[in-house]
């Protein structure tokens, strides 16, 4: 007998196309076909909970989802082990991108893997999730990943209090088209020993001095400083002055942190200054101010990584944890 | 530095000499590969495992070249692929 191929059901957009937030969601499933809207039933009711945490309403956000058919057979649109879409989810994105085009929405949210890897490319939310990109897709368009509300219900109970953080964010960010990134000042290139002696002495006297430590090999190959949200310094040990230069320099960074008068910040602190003890007999001394534990007692459930912290707590910084690696820049310092 | 002292030298109690003599032992230690990480190197190429592909790559970049075209010259690979 002949059966017809059933008829699609897709689930359309909500809420009003000029709204300054639209949150693309990944499937449509059954729960949004019956109500005819996306993030419907209980992913929706976590959904509206974070919105409303973040000072927004579900009235004043555009609600739609990459794949608009509702189907359990979420393989045939999208392979979730390469984060790639199969041709048929591609003609989706293709529609999504047509979609988002005409809206009027400064900031765009990717709420799970596969509307973030049609917007951005990538489907790396919890390492990503809470920082700010421009869309591949939409090409000047900014996108903030955020979890997918249905994973709050699966167990992650963390993800509605990480959901509703970067709701602020792009709420905050949904007042302006473009994508503000702070203006940081980096330097990891000196012309000669005394530039970088003149920056360790600077240091010196700064009240307060963020450190980070790099080991290559088991030894320090670099260590990086900051006093200020604006301006930080890297300073090359490894493969960049000869052994008198190297004898100066070691000096300089215990002379910058071996001021008793000045606070001393790092992320896993303990590391850091153990290390600079025993490997290097740099003896660091001031008050210590550990951001991971200072985080971990705030909010002892959530992680304590720094690529994690920098999406809570640096605003509209870029994701700098894959934008540098030390091999390629060591043959410039 | 209490009893930390005997086990630890800081460097602001070397002289320069010292810290010259010091700092001559310690780019060398970081210029040797430690046979742990030449096993590890040679384990993570035989599994092909792609985690430990990148960090055998960046230590390979580092390495002695005599002491890759050893390891190397053990397996029927190429750097950088």
């Amino acid at each position: 007998m002949f059966f017809p191929e059933p008829k699609k059901q897709e689930v359309p957009p909500a809420g009003n196309p000029a709204a300054k937030i639209a949150i693309v969601g990944d499937f449509s499933n059954a729960f949004d076909l019956r109500d005819g809207r996306p993030f419907s039933h209980y992913a929706g009711q976590i959904l509206e909970s974070c919105l409303h945490q973040a000072g927004l309403i579900r009235g004043e956000v555009y609600l739609t989802n990459v794949i608009k058919e509702s189907s359990t057979l979420r393989g045939k649109y999208y392979d979730e082990t390469r984060g790639k879409f199969t041709p048929l989810g591609m003609e989706y994105v293709e529609r999504l991108r047509d979609e988002l085009s005409v809206c009027g929405a400064n900031i765009i949210v990717a709420a799970g893997a596969a509307s973030l890897s049609a917007l951005c490319s990538t489907h790396r939310v919890s390492q990503y999730r809470g920082y700010l990109f421009e869309s591949t897709l939409l090409p000047g368009k900014k996108v903030i990943p955020i979890h997918h509300p249905a994973q709050a219900l699966r167990g992650m109970y963390t993800y509605r209090y990480l959901i509703s953080a970067d709701l602020s964010k792009a709420k905050e960010e949904s007042k302006f088209p473009e994508l503000r990134r702070p203006h940081r000042t980096l330097t990891w290139s000196y012309s000669d020993i005394g530039e970088a002696l003149y920056w360790l002495d600077y240091y010196a006297k700064q009240p307060v001095v963020g450190f980070d430590i790099e080991v290559l090999n088991y030894e320090v190959s670099c260590i990086s400083m900051s006093s200020s949200p604006d301006l930080a310094h890297v300073f090359p040990i490894a493969d960049r002055w000869t052994g008198e230069e190297e004898v100066l320099l070691w000096r300089g960074l215990q002379r910058a942190l071996g001021n008793p008068e000045s606070a001393k910040v790092a992320q896993n602190s303990l590391f850091d200054v153990h290390f600079l003890l025993t490997r290097c007999g740099i003896v660091v001394r001031g008050e210590i101010w550990d951001t991971m534990v200072a985080h971990s007692i705030c909010y002892p459930e959530l992680q304590k990584g720094l690529g994690f912290l920098g999406s809570i707590y640096c605003g509209s910084s870029d994701y700098w944890k894959d934008s540098v690696k030390f091999n390629d820049i060591k043959s410039e310092s | 530095m209490g009893q930390l002292s005997d086990l630890v030298r800081p460097i602001e109690s070397m002289t320069d000499e010292e810290l010259l003599q010091w700092v001559i032992e310690l780019r060398h230690r970081r210029e040797t590969v430690r046979p742990a990480q030449q096993k590890h190197i040679k384990t993570a190429v035989k599994k092909k495992t792609a985690g430990k592909a990148h960090a055998t790559r960046d230590a390979m970049l580092d390495m002695n070249p005599d002491d890759l075209k050893t390891i190397l010259g053990e397996y029927d690979v190429l750097p950088g692929t």
